[in-house]
């Protein structure tokens, strides 16, 4: 209990006020969030006033969000892994449905050419189970460890995924 | 009445897709492989019947609110496929490699 109201101080300490900018966007995110899980029928009076609060305190001792993040990137983003995507898993269904289901199994190692940031390479690692013929199997210093399921261009694939990433959250030698 | 029928056609598309996923999870030769049907299959599928049910949604928050439930599942599904691979990984299971023979392939 000690140790708890020790933690809890240092979290408090460490908090500070965000930029006006990032809490309007903030807010207006998790009170639209409000209005979608309440189906349009919540209180304004209880939504707004939560979504503010969350607002305030999500930053307390995580930069949760980069703010280099360029949300006018991410939907040509979602698309582009709309796309992956459904080719993955229209590639899958074929070769589950095909008469002989010899799936050339092998596993790879790539490294991160442009993501350094944790949470960046994070995102990668869950992208690539999106993606056609690759799962992540294991990340650590900077490596992807993955799996492919028959598919012969998977370098090129996830040199371009990688650099997409890079590309949404501005780092140098994006595409 | 057009929302409806978008709606149903949607629907029955993701059919083929969950169809296929569990054709895969009980086909594909490792748990690796098993997990590609699982993350991609599968979540196409859910992905169709999340737009078909979005369509015929009442309202636009209800819809968004269904859009939202296929995130968070995308997110839920490739997380958790990467932690069981890990997981497997850890426990010894190595993934098959290319010159293995598989006898049991293509039952």
């Amino acid at each position: 209990m000690h140790l708890n109201i020790h933690g809890l101080h240092a979290v408090l300490q460490r908090w500070k006020v965000p930029p006006w900018r990032t809490l309007l966007w903030r807010t207006t995110l998790y009170s639209g969030l409000w209005w979608v899980l309440t189906e349009g029928t919540g209180s304004v009076w209880i939504g707004v006033p939560l979504a503010l609060a969350i607002a305030l305190c999500a930053p307390l001792n995580t930069n949760t969000w980069s703010a280099h993040l360029r949300w006018w990137k991410l939907p040509a983003f979602i698309g582009f892994m709309v796309k992956l995507s459904v080719s993955g898993a229209v590639e899958v269904a074929k070769l589950a449905l095909s008469r002989r289901c010899d799936a050339n199994t092998h596993t790879r190692v790539y490294y991160f050419r442009l993501l350094t940031c944790p949470s960046h390479q994070l995102l990668m690692a869950n992208l690539v189970n999106l993606t056609p013929g690759t799962l992540t199997l294991r990340i650590s210093d900077d490596t992807l460890y993955i799996h492919i399921l028959h598919h012969p261009q998977i370098a090129a694939q996830l040199r371009e995924l990688e650099s997409r990433i890079a590309e949404l959250y501005g780092l140098k030698h994006g595409r | 009445m057009m929302g409806d029928l978008l709606g149903i056609a949607l629907i029955l598309l993701s059919l083929p897709f969950f169809i296929a996923s569990t054709v895969g999870l009980l086909r594909f030769p490792d748990v690796y492989a098993r997990l590609h049907a699982l993350t991609k299959a599968d979540n196409v599928g859910l992905g169709l019947i999340c737009l078909g049910l979005a369509v015929q949604a009442d309202s636009v928050a209800v819809g968004l609110k269904i859009v939202l439930i296929w995130g968070l599942l995308l997110l839920a599904s490739s997380t958790g496929a990467t932690l069981i691979s890990t997981s497997a990984l850890r426990h010894g299971h190595p993934p098959r490699q290319r010159n293995d023979v598989d006898k049991h392939a293509g039952r």
